[in-house]
């Protein structure tokens, strides 16, 4: 068959040139006309008994992952800080974040905030009081008898005369007669429920710290955190307005998931830049010291054609395709080279192509089998992206083989030498190398082994992907600075109450919130339990408030009549507040507290509901269409606690720390899965291929030295082993397997004698190609740098080295 | 006969001139007594002439400064006597202003731009404020400005204002100080029903304000010992304690 497509073609170039022409355009409409998409989602497992899909859904919820927070603080008198007394600098400080909250206005920002969003309209004390029944507690109720005491009324009363007394008496009188006891901060003690930043100073109604040398500004954005473009517009107007507004006495930390983005994107530019330089230096090197001609070109031209099928190949099992799927396939793309490399080599050095061919054909069959296979075994991952990345290689390996053996042939152009003198200078050449110095090679190369092997166990696998990002120092300090002055608010452990309804939700976040407080009574819990309870909590509360005010109205009612003739008040002065106390109010809603301006509070705390539902079919379909998100700091999550609140039906306990060792763990046991049966069904293919022990342990070794060299390595530089490393590793099993089969081919005669040559040239340009990405600064591009230059390296200097020796020892001996 | 004759004519004489007198020495001595405040009944309300607005204009016009004391007598509901209280009252033009209450509590804040400091005998030191954030102390600034200025185009601004005249002898009438009764908006008003303020003899500054609410209490402010543009150290507008 293949003899015959050869004639066939031999006698019609043209015919040959037109139809791949027009194969290269099919595949480039094929790639142009796939949907492709950039979702992270692609690498989060989808296997049932998994949650980390369902928890990366609803880490997006977290309230301050999408904000951009600046920080104001003075800065020392010794480094030119503000002057005055420290009440100035407090106002100065104040003015500064009002004014640059007031600048930061769409399109770009949607809201600046340097306090909580109160609507000066309503009176919110009035709110707060009618609210009061249905919110209070038993230790409110607690607090309020302590204020019954005779000589607390006193007090208040006396002060209730002083405020109407002075000017804004006018305004507060009505306030005063309907709650002389003040009884409404009560309910404001409530609404620091609402507050996420868990050391800020709570009495002041204003964003400040403890000491009142920071004010932090919350600013919303519509623009995304994946949006490079939009981010960087947008920081670009943010930084103008703070070169414009803050003064040089107060320094600004901004903190914002877009500045990771933009960190990044300028990272993998400035490395691209570079990574491409030395890349491309080194490839044309290569080219022209060992190619040396134009037709060498194909070697890469013909590999890379076959993208587009393979992204369609993709498409027809999956509705999108995952960028990072054709990312990481185009690394991938790498093994296929080695095909039309060897055909390269050999045929130009042969007068006899087509029995070239037919001798190249076997290793080549038996090589891209067993890419083919292992690459087949990504078909069971539970990573979606690592399923798509399997049809991926697969179809891409078996059209670049045909390619390699239909189409190179006739493009490498023969230059001619005798091919049975090559093929015995090949075998001699093979044996010649396995004097003196090649066993040393080997002698070093175990001794390198053993001690890579002794690494091993301490081989970590990092499966965070903050570790995969970019963070410049600024960020860095900014992000502690945050987290130093205003508590640990973007990265707090995220407490979902979900339910069939609103009240449903409702309920489950008042269980939350009753458990968090029992277990751990001074932990702090951002929640709308406090001021939003369901409607049995409400009655609740109203009972006790009742029961409350039968047993202390009679006295109270004595107390104020007696104390307020001291200060001349009359019998009536207080009836709307004695006449209110026993009176039913209606149940405190939603709309409540968003009259009075805290719905940018609320709706942080509130998944919308179309978005609940969706997450809910992505989970476990339980038809829970309402969410509600309690926020408590990590550190105080104890495992006791987060069992006690994962017992309450409805409820889910996310924290970053632990979606990161759930993924982490599930990355590596998917890893773990694949290398071991990936080199499972690489030695059975090599043990039916060969039938002969000896030379299946040597096609192997050029593998086992690549993978143990790097894991070794890495192990031994304390470096962790993550996502991208996974996909350099397969690059090595892909590659290392090929250069043991060809140079195996070359030591038992039935190969070509350029074998040597084309596996160090794929080898050369594979560590030109990605090896340059160790010079890279972005982790991501660093880490498959590292990987492929100590895998490959070490895998083309065994089969080159290591394998003939060992050929002689175990065959020919 | 001619005896008795002689008591009934007497007797007449004495009642003709008592109904005659009497009101009128009872007026004057209601009109000395500013503890009451002015019946709206007895009231007549025209609209304000020009001529009392220019007089009004000019005499505020030649103002700079003004010092007084002041006697704050609030009549409230929800206290069985008036709440009396004392204090001092600075201006100068264009944006200065004290207001402090001595007794029976010591509570005050000065106005310089727009912003001041705040102080109550119960916490050490003072508090500072801007008006474009605090609008209770906004609004009190506003009117204390423009009873201080005689602003006419701000109150019209925000009031309908009508010129307030006892229903007396007419003749009586250019004596009377000016007055002018000041209605807001029923929209705007919140807790105000309307203001009385009556001017000085001269018109040059305001010795009466009557703050009437809505549900019927009402304050009186009577501003006495009033020095017109004598000389105020900057101290007196700067914080609590005057330096």
């Amino acid at each position: 068959m293949l003899a015959r497509l050869y004639s066939f073609f031999s006698r019609r170039r043209k015919l040959l040139v037109l139809g791949y022409g027009c194969f290269v355009l099919l595949g480039i409409l094929c790639f142009s006309s796939v949907v492709q998409e950039e979702n992270i989602e692609a690498l989060l497992p989808d296997t049932a008994g998994t949650t980390v899909r369902r928890d990366f859904a609803l880490l997006q919820h977290a309230p301050f992952a999408r904000k951009v927070l600046i920080d104001l603080h003075t800065l020392p008198a010794a480094e030119g800080g503000l002057s005055g007394t420290k009440a100035q600098q407090s106002a100065q400080l104040k003015q500064v974040a009002i004014d640059l909250s007031r600048a930061l206005r769409p399109p770009l920002f949607t809201q600046a905030l340097y306090a909580p969003p109160l609507q000066s309209e309503v009176a919110l004390d009035q709110t707060l009081l009618q609210a009061l029944p249905n919110l209070v507690t038993v230790d409110d109720l607690v607090t309020i008898e302590q204020r019954l005491g005779e000589q607390q009324i006193d007090k208040q009363l006396q002060w209730v005369r002083n405020q109407l007394l002075m000017p804004q008496g006018w305004w507060t009188k009505q306030s005063l007669r309907s709650d002389p006891l003040q009884l409404w901060q009560i309910a404001a003690g409530h609404l620091r429920q609402l507050n996420p930043m868990s050391k800020s100073d709570h009495q002041q109604s204003d964003f400040v710290s403890q000491d009142g040398t920071h004010r932090l500004v919350v600013v919303d954005t519509d623009i995304s955190i994946s949006d490079v473009a939009g981010s960087r517009r947008m920081m670009e107007q943010l930084q103008q307005h703070l070169v414009s507004i803050v003064p040089a006495s107060i320094k600004a930390s901004v903190v914002s998931g877009h500045l990771y983005t933009l960190a990044n994107a300028d990272s993998v530019q400035r490395d691209l830049r570079l990574v491409l330089g030395t890349a491309t230096v080194a490839i044309l090197l290569i080219f022209f010291l060992l190619l040396r001609s134009w037709r060498a070109l194909f070697v890469f031209i013909l590999p890379a054609s076959v993208l587009g099928y393979a992204v369609a190949a993709v498409a027809v099992f999956f509705p999108t395709v995952s960028g990072i799927t054709i990312g990481f396939g185009a690394v991938l793309l790498g093994v296929t080279v080695d095909f039309t490399l060897h055909v390269y080599f050999s045929l130009r050095a042969s007068s006899e192509p087509l029995q070239q061919l037919r001798s190249l054909t076997t290793p080549l069959m038996g090589s891209a089998l067993t890419s083919f296979l292992a690459f087949s075994i990504l078909l069971m991952s539970a990573l979606p992206g690592q399923r798509q990345l399997a049809i991926f290689s697969m179809t891409a390996i078996a059209l670049a083989l045909l390619l390699a053996v239909v189409v190179m042939p006739h493009l490498c152009g023969a230059v001619g030498v005798n091919s049975s003198s090559s093929r015995t200078a090949g075998v001699e050449q093979c044996l010649v190398t396995t004097q003196q110095p090649g066993r040393l090679w080997v002698l070093v190369w175990l001794v390198v082994m053993l001690a890579c092997a002794g690494a091993l166990p301490r081989l970590h696998f990092d499966g965070a992907m903050r570790s995969l990002s970019v963070a410049t120092p600024e960020l860095r300090h900014n992000e502690e600075l945050l987290q130093q002055v205003w508590g640990n608010m973007r990265s707090s452990a995220l407490l979902f109450a979900t339910g069939a309804t609103f009240e449903d939700a409702l309920q489950v976040n008042d269980q939350i919130s009753q458990r968090v407080h029992h277990i751990c009574a001074d932990t702090d819990l951002v929640s709308l339990a406090a001021i939003l309870p369901s409607q049995a909590s409400q009655r609740h509360s109203r009972e006790i408030w009742h029961k409350f005010w039968d047993k202390h109205s009679g006295s109270l009612q004595t107390q104020l009549a007696s104390a307020g003739a001291k200060y001349g008040f009359s019998p009536q002065a207080f009836a709307p507040f004695i006449q209110w106390l026993p009176r039913e109010v209606p149940p405190t809603d939603l709309a409540v507290w968003q009259r009075v301006g805290l719905a940018p509070l609320l709706n942080g705390l509130i998944v919308p509901r179309s978005n609940a539902a969706n997450e809910d079919k992505s989970s476990n379909g339980d038809g829970h269409s309402a969410a509600l998100i309690s926020l408590i700091d990590e550190a105080a999550l104890t495992p006791a606690l987060q069992q006690s609140i994962a017992s309450i039906d409805g409820a889910v306990v996310v924290a970053q720390s632990e979606f990161s060792r759930q993924l982490s763990a599930e990355l590596a046991t998917d890893f773990g899965k694949f290398i071991s049966v990936a080199c499972a069904v690489v030695v059975l293919v090599l043990i039916l291929w060969y039938r002969r022990w000896r030379h299946v342990v040597l096609a192997l070794l050029p593998v086992v030295s690549g993978l143990l060299f790097m894991f070794g390595t890495m192990s031994w530089l304390g470096l962790s082993f993550n996502l991208f490393n996974v996909i350099a590793a397969i690059l090595i099993i892909g590659l290392g397997v090929d250069y043991g089969i060809f140079i195996l081919s070359l030591c038992d005669g039935s190969g070509c004698q350029q074998s040597r040559r084309a596996v160090l040239v794929s080898a050369l340009t594979t560590m030109a190609g990605f090896g340059a990405l160790v010079l890279a600064h972005h982790p991501a591009m660093n880490s498959i740098g590292v990987t492929v230059l100590l895998g490959i390296s070490a895998a083309v200097t065994t089969a080159l080295s290591v394998v003939p020796v060992c050929y002689r020892w175990l065959v020919t001996a | 006969m001619a005896t008795l004759k002689t008591f009934l004519l007497r007797s007449l004489l004495v009642l003709i001139v008592a109904v005659a007198v009497v009101p009128h020495v009872a007026w004057a001595i209601a009109g000395d007594n500013s503890s009451a405040a002015v019946d709206d009944t007895q009231l007549q309300y025209q609209a304000l002439s020009a001529e009392v607005e220019q007089k009004i204009a000019r005499a505020a016009q030649e103002v700079t400064t003004l010092h007084s004391d002041f006697v704050q007598e609030k009549y409230l509901s929800m206290f069985a006597e008036k709440l009396l209280s004392t204090g001092e009252f600075f201006y100068q033009r264009p944006d200065l202003l004290r207001w402090e209450l001595l007794t029976p509590i010591a509570s005050g804040f000065v106005i310089k731009g727009a912003g001041g400091r705040r102080w109550h005998q119960s916490v050490a030191g003072s508090e500072a404020f801007k008006l474009n954030q605090d609008k209770a102390m906004a609004l009190i600034a506003q009117q204390l400005f423009a009873w201080a200025k005689a602003d006419l185009p701000w109150l019209r601004s925000h009031y309908t204002i009508t010129m307030a005249r006892r229903t007396v002898d007419p003749a009586m009438a250019e004596e009377q100080p000016i007055q002018l009764r000041l209605v807001p908006p029923a929209e705007t008003g919140g807790f105000l029903s309307y203001l009385l303020i009556t001017f000085a003899a001269d018109a040059s500054y305001v010795s009466t304000v009557e703050i009437h609410e809505t549900d019927g209490d009402y304050t009186i402010i009577n501003f006495n010992n009033t020095a017109v543009n004598d000389r105020i150290p900057d101290g007196i507008f700067t914080d609590r304690v005057r330096s």
